[in-house]
């Protein structure tokens, strides 16, 4: 059998939980009522309330009866689970969304997608349903498989950008429902390269930058990233 | 929230849609979840319906429906190929493949087993008209339509389909592309590639040109009762909401003498909370205008949307309601709701990005109207 593709997940969420371990050290432990509520806003609710326990919280939080429900099961035991608001600010914060605002955090996701085709284009050639981004010289595209059914908003085209290589490039035209392209400029990326959109450690692009771009509240951005983008965890912590 | 699936709407839908593009066959796109509708659902009534082929983008969706028994014999076409995708049960599950470049024609075909019942994969070869996204350059559409010859005539592979995307920038680039689709075609002939299936034209594009048909077209937003915009909503092409979304009334507020009540819905429900154009935005004009939801039929404009809660004005109408009361959030022309193209364009999208990010998250119901 043929691999088309062998570099590693197409839609990636990075999640660090030695991030969010540091984040909660930042806002001291004791003092922490994590929110778990929509998947832990895109980050996976099982994974984080563990770390989150191996971190010192022993006080969870969602905003339904039931969403309580759902997640009961996955709590480790010796911990409260509440219902009540979701505290925008207390979010950000312990999931590193804007780490430039709140001193000290660190970015928990890193969103990245790979490569899937390329393309050479002219001066001026329109992009994507309504041509409403054109090349501004002669240069490269990546095609990349996120699209809004991913959560990534449609409105980040052509107003956000994505890191490939460590260049920073134009998300080129409308994002579509499951693909955008990224203009490399006179480089061509290869297919399987991975593209880089927020949370990088060698990169200050976080959720907010996003959330910025379109005026949207930065927990959005991760909260409504789909089931398509795979959720890996890379750095273990200790839970016990 | 909840949302409620008018499966009903969706066979009128697809009635008037197969009415107005015969000869051409209908496809039926059912990709990301049949746009938060409910892939095997959609499916089902779709084939009562008589429609025979879909659009599922990738490999694994439509495995497992061909292997549900869902689709019976229809076609499940595929183009978005994912890491690790084998083509070897893509081909022996039937799955009809888009291929824009040579590497994956040869993939699909080095895996065809020539002892296996089902040995010939369907290929669908795809011609860039100028999107710029995938689909073979024109020049490297010669090496791509010798290939498939040289394959089709191993036994290998069964060319079935010619294809483009369009990128709906103007009439005039529509032609463009249009003009472009036809030199492939006429390159497949000359090598001996005759496939029966050319398609070019999604939603919009189909139901207003008729020589944009061609023989199929993949119809996806239209069959959910989704308008294209830009002022021109379900009401005007003769089709119905299929989604609706429900909420409820948590409580009423008094602010500055404006009754204002608070429903039990927000962004992390997938409703939109972004705001475009945002030159002159700040955090403090997050709250959004020029939408509504229904209370107690009554329209009443949308305040804010919060994480978990959304906020709107009650006019004087709308008195008294009350916490517990339902609120339509979208729904159908045909009840004086709300549709997505109102709430698409006073944000700046299409109605489709709200369905799939709403429909993915809330519980859903089917109902037979």
């Amino acid at each position: 059998m043929t691999l088309l593709i062998q570099a590693g997940p197409q839609r990636e969420a990075r999640i660090s939980l030695e991030h969010l371990v540091s984040n909660i050290a930042v806002l001291g432990a004791d003092s922490v009522t994590l929110d778990l509520t929509a998947d832990a806003f895109g980050h996976g609710v099982q994974r984080i309330a563990v770390a989150a326990v191996g971190a010192g919280v022993s006080s969870f939080t969602v905003r339904s009866e039931c969403e309580a429900a759902q997640i009961q099961d996955v709590l480790p035991r010796g911990t409260t689970l509440s219902v009540g608001r979701v505290n925008e600010h207390s979010v950000t914060h312990a999931y590193g969304l804007n780490p430039a605002t709140h001193r000290g955090t660190k970015p928990v996701m890193r969103l990245s997608a790979r490569v899937l085709a390329v393309k050479q284009v002219a001066a001026d050639a329109g992009v994507s349903y309504g041509y409403t981004w054109r090349a501004p010289h002669d240069g490269w595209l990546a095609l990349v498989p996120l699209g809004y059914g991913d959560g990534f908003v449609r409105a980040w085209g052509n107003r956000a950008t994505a890191q490939w290589q460590g260049i920073r490039c134009d998300l080129a035209g409308r994002v579509a429902m499951d693909a955008h392209s990224i203009f490399t400029g006179t480089h061509s990326a290869t297919v399987g390269d991975e593209v880089v959109y927020f949370g990088d450690a060698d990169s200050d692009v976080t959720a907010a930058t996003f959330a910025d771009a379109v005026g949207a509240p930065v927990v959005s951005v991760t909260a409504a990233l789909g089931s398509r983008i795979l959720r890996t965890y890379n750095d273990e912590v200790d839970a016990s | 929230m909840r949302v409620v699936i008018d499966t009903g709407a969706y066979r009128r839908n697809l009635a008037v849609l197969r009415a107005r593009l015969d000869p051409a066959q209908l496809m039926a796109v059912v990709k990301d979840d049949a746009y938060g509708h409910g892939t095997p659902q959609m499916v089902r009534v779709a084939r009562e319906c008589g429609i025979s082929a879909f659009a599922v983008l990738d490999i694994a969706t439509g495995i497992s429906l061909r292997a549900s028994g869902v689709l019976g014999n229809a076609i499940a076409f595929a183009w978005l190929f994912d890491a690790g995708d084998e083509f070897g049960p893509a081909i022996e599950h039937e799955i009809d493949l888009g291929v824009s470049n040579v590497e994956v024609l040869d993939a699909i075909a080095q895996n065809v087993d020539h002892d296996a019942l089902r040995s010939l994969a369907r290929v669908h070869l795809k011609i860039d008209t100028g999107l710029h996204r995938n689909g073979a350059a024109p020049h490297e559409w010669a090496a791509l339509i010798r290939r498939a010859k040289h394959w089709q005539d191993e036994g290998r592979i069964d060319v079935v389909g010619v294809w483009t995307h369009i990128g709906e920038a103007s009439a005039e680039d529509d032609n463009t592309s249009r003009n472009v689709f036809d030199t492939p075609l006429e390159q497949g002939r000359e090598v001996g590639l005759n496939p029966a299936l050319r398609h070019l034209a999604a939603s919009a594009a189909s139901f207003e040109r008729v020589d944009f048909r061609y023989d199929l077209a993949r119809v996806g937003g239209f069959t959910y009762g989704i308008g294209p915009g830009s002022g021109i909503g379900p009401a005007d092409l003769g089709l119905e909401a299929v989604m609706s979304a429900l909420a409820s009334v948590v409580r009423i507020d008094d602010v500055d003498g404006q009754s204002v009540a608070v429903l039990d819905c927000g962004y992390l429900d997938g409703l939109p909370a972004w705001q475009i154009p945002h030159e002159d935005r700040s955090r403090e004009t997050l709250p959004q205008a020029g939408f509504e939801v229904v209370i107690a039929g009554v329209r009443c404009p949308v305040l804010s949307v919060g994480a978990d809660t959304m906020t709107v004005a009650l006019p004087d109408a709308a008195q008294p309601v009350k916490a517990g009361d339902a609120v339509v959030v979208f729904g159908s022309h045909l009840r004086g709701e709300p549709v997505l193209q109102e709430w698409a364009d006073a944000l700046g999208t299409v109605g489709e990005e709200i369905v799939v990010r709403v429909g993915s998250r809330a519980e859903r119901e089917y109902r037979e109207s």
